[in-house]
Formats: structure tokens, sequence, C-alpha cells
């Protein structure tokens, strides 16, 4: 399993951590459009969240908003969801 | 006011548009409408569902059962998608988004293979997919960054209707075609193109390799190499004059070659230079596939979709205008689309 596939992945700043439920990722691909520096697809086409330095938070937004299942969930570090918003 | 009225034109309600009519419930996006031009009168269990509604056109186009959803549309925005196409969950809601950040009067957004496509279906969607196939039109089936367009096919494209009004709606005489038509008015009009955007996500069913797949390719190629020839604005492009070009080398090549022998080595040259491309290709969709298989459907499906489009593009280049081709396939569906 990649970084942050079901699995919360924390930014280098400790500001925001993300998820990517794996079962409902399609490769849509959409979340690297807006936020390459922080989502690429593994082998079998599945998101998952790279090391080193993300996107800014409005771009990662972005990314987990376009994706067509809802499949990245992103939280800030005291648990509140950012995306999809509860 | 309804913010978006949905219009599919379709000849009679066939298992893709039950589908797409499954999907089109599950949008998280509510306020819309969905109005379906079959040729005949039908009855269709929508589950009590207001928002969708059956208006039977007779025997017509798509431009005009288009034209004739418009004219009954309450909605703002007219959404068109293909019947053999369904949308992603987020599609309206994120052309929603793309509309209030961009003020835009029109937008289109990728038309992907669906996951669950058979396999030579997929086929088909990676040769389009490819940089090979498709060149710099490859947003049209995959998402990429946000740019401004001219043309955009119906599949997954959104009007205002109010811009739909101005401009007359599609000239029925155009079909296939009548999108690219519409476009061009559009932009003549507003003297500005429109919006491309990969967030309103729809999945177009493909057909499958080879044969249906090189029948819509040579249907492609005919359509733009017509309006190439009446349309210079936006359909008069090197890019499409590329695939011809290939077909005319292929051939005429060693016919030169023989009047010429020192060309010889150029055209075997450039025979190398095409068919490694093809091969790194197809080797790097059956490494993503995991196929062998994969391999000799991509390699034989770009060649012979060069080929396909480059033939009926001269074809549809040089010959004099006729504006409605044949409008269903063996399988009584619209043989566009």
């Amino acid at each position: 399993m990649k970084k942050g596939q079901n699995e919360f992945a924390i930014s280098s700043d400790q500001k925001v951590r993300i998820k990517v439920i794996k079962e409902k990722c399609i490769s849509a691909g959409t979340c690297i459009v807006y936020a390459a520096d922080t989502f690429d697809l593994d082998e079998d086409g599945i998101s998952y969240v790279k090391e080193g330095i993300w996107d800014e938070l409005e771009k990662i937004v972005m990314a987990a908003k376009s994706c067509p299942t809802m499949a990245i969930i992103v939280e800030d570090m005291d648990g509140k969801q950012l995306w999809p918003l509860e | 006011m309804i913010k978006y009225s949905i219009i599919i034109p379709v000849r009679y309600i066939n298992d893709f548009l039950k589908r797409n009519i499954e999907e089109l419930k599950q949008l998280d996006y509510k306020d819309f409408e969905v109005i379906i031009l079959p040729d005949e009168p039908e009855e269709f269990d929508f589950e009590n569902d207001p928002r969708f509604s059956v208006i039977p056109t007779g025997t017509s186009h798509p431009a005009g059962k288009r034209n004739l959803g418009s004219l009954y549309a309450k909605g703002e925005i007219l959404a068109f998608i293909d019947d053999d196409a369904y949308p992603a969950k987020n599609w309206l809601s994120m052309a929603e988004q793309v509309f209030e950040e961009t003020g835009t009067y029109a937008l289109g957004g990728p038309a992907m293979t669906p996951g669950d496509d058979c396999f030579k279906e997929k086929m088909s969607g990676r040769v389009l997919e490819s940089y090979l196939t498709s060149a710099k039109f490859v947003y049209r089936h995959l998402p990429f960054p946000p740019r401004k367009i001219n043309d955009f096919p119906t599949v997954n494209l959104f009007v205002k209707k109010d811009a739909f009004e101005k401009v007359g709606g599609f000239l029925q005489e155009f079909w296939p075609g009548e999108d690219t038509k519409l476009c061009l008015d559009l932009v003549k009009f507003f003297k500005q193109d429109f919006v491309y955007d990969p967030r309103p996500i729809v999945y177009h069913h493909r057909r499958e390799m080879f044969k249906p797949h090189l029948k819509q390719i040579s249907r492609y190629g005919r359509h733009r190499g017509q309006f190439a020839r009446i349309f210079p604005e936006t359909s008069r492009l090197p890019a499409f004059f590329v695939p011809s070009f290939f077909v005319l080398g292929l051939w005429m090549g060693p016919l030169v070659a023989m009047l010429l022998p020192v060309l010889w080595k150029f055209y075997f040259g450039g025979l190398f230079v095409y068919f490694t491309a093809v091969g790194l290709e197809a080797t790097r969709v059956a490494i993503k596939e995991r196929s062998i298989r994969a391999f000799g459907f991509v390699y034989w499906g770009i060649f012979l979709t060069h080929i396909t489009y480059g033939f009926y593009f001269m074809v549809g280049f040089l010959k004099r205008p006729k504006y409605i081709s044949k409008a269903v396939d063996s399988s009584g569906n619209y043989s566009e689309g």
C-alpha cells in the first residue's frame, strides 16, 4: 500500500492530512491535474500521496473536490474534515 | 427556475440510456431536469421522479432533437450528454463550480472510458486517449488542466440557454458535426473562446476494437475533412491533416522513391521512427494494463486509426459537402457519438 492509501498521510509542515480511499479511486486523475506535487498514481492507477513538499491547501482541496468518486479525504490536524464537507 | 436541463437525444430507450438514467439519479446536485427525446412515445418507470420527462420527436437527427429539447428546457444551463455516456456523481456540482469561477457561456469536460467497458472497448479508449491519436485534443478523453477551447463534442457540453438561443441552436443540416458548427457560432457571437475544465466528468462507452472503432473513426475523419473545407476557422488545423499526409506518404513514398532512389532512406527512416513511437506507446499501455494482448490491440489500433482517419478525412475534404449522413448503425443506435 502506498502512502495515503486508506490511511492518513501528514504534510511535512504538520498542517493537513490526506487519505485516499483506495477502493473508491477509479484512476480519473483529476487530483493530479490540480495538485501534482501532492498526488500521483501507483502502478495500478490508484491515487496516492507523494513524499516531499505538497501543494498549497487550496489546491489540495480543489483536487479532492474534483475527484468524481469523492475518494479523497482532507482534514486539518484537529481532525476537522475540509473535504468532503460533513 | 431550474438550473440545469440535461438533454439526451436517442432513438429509443436502450440499455446504455437506462444506465445513464440511474447515474443521473445519483448526482449530488439536485437542481436539474432531464429531457429524453426518443423517436416514438415510450413508457419508462422513473420511479415517480418528476425531474425526468420523455418527449417523442418522430424520426429526427440528434441536432433537431436537441433543439426541440431546448425549447422545452426550463433550465438556465443546457447540459448535453449522449445516451451512451453517463455522468460522474459530482458532474453538475463541478460544472456549477466552473460556471461560478469563470462566468463562461459554455463548458466542455472530459468523456472518459468507463471502468466496466469490456477489453475491446477499453482498447478503443486507450487508442483515443493516446497523444499519437488525439494529439492536442487528448483532453477530450482524459482530465487535463483547464484551458480555452473553441470546439467540443456534445457528449459532455454545457451551454447557457440564452447563449444557445442567441445563435439559434444547432443547425440541423449538419449531422454529424453539428456540435462543431454550434461551437463555431458561439465563438463568433461572443468573440471569445469558452472553457474546458477537467472536473465535470462523464464516462463514454467506447466502440469495440477493431471494426466498430474504425467505423466510428471513419465518420470522425469524413466529418472533420468536410468541416476543414467549409469551416476553416476551427477545422482547418494542421493536426487534422497529419494522418492524411501520413497515408499519402505511405502509399506514394515508394513511387516517388523509385524515381529518386535517394529518398528510400527517408521513407524507411520515417517508417522506423513512426513504428517505434507506436510500439513504445503500445508497450506503455500493455504495462499499465498488465496485458500482452493490449500491446497488439493498441499497436494495430493506432496504426489503423491513422490510416482510416487519414483516408476518410481526404474523402470528406475533397467531396462536395453533403451535410446529413447515415443516421443509424446496424444496431439501430446513432452511428455517431
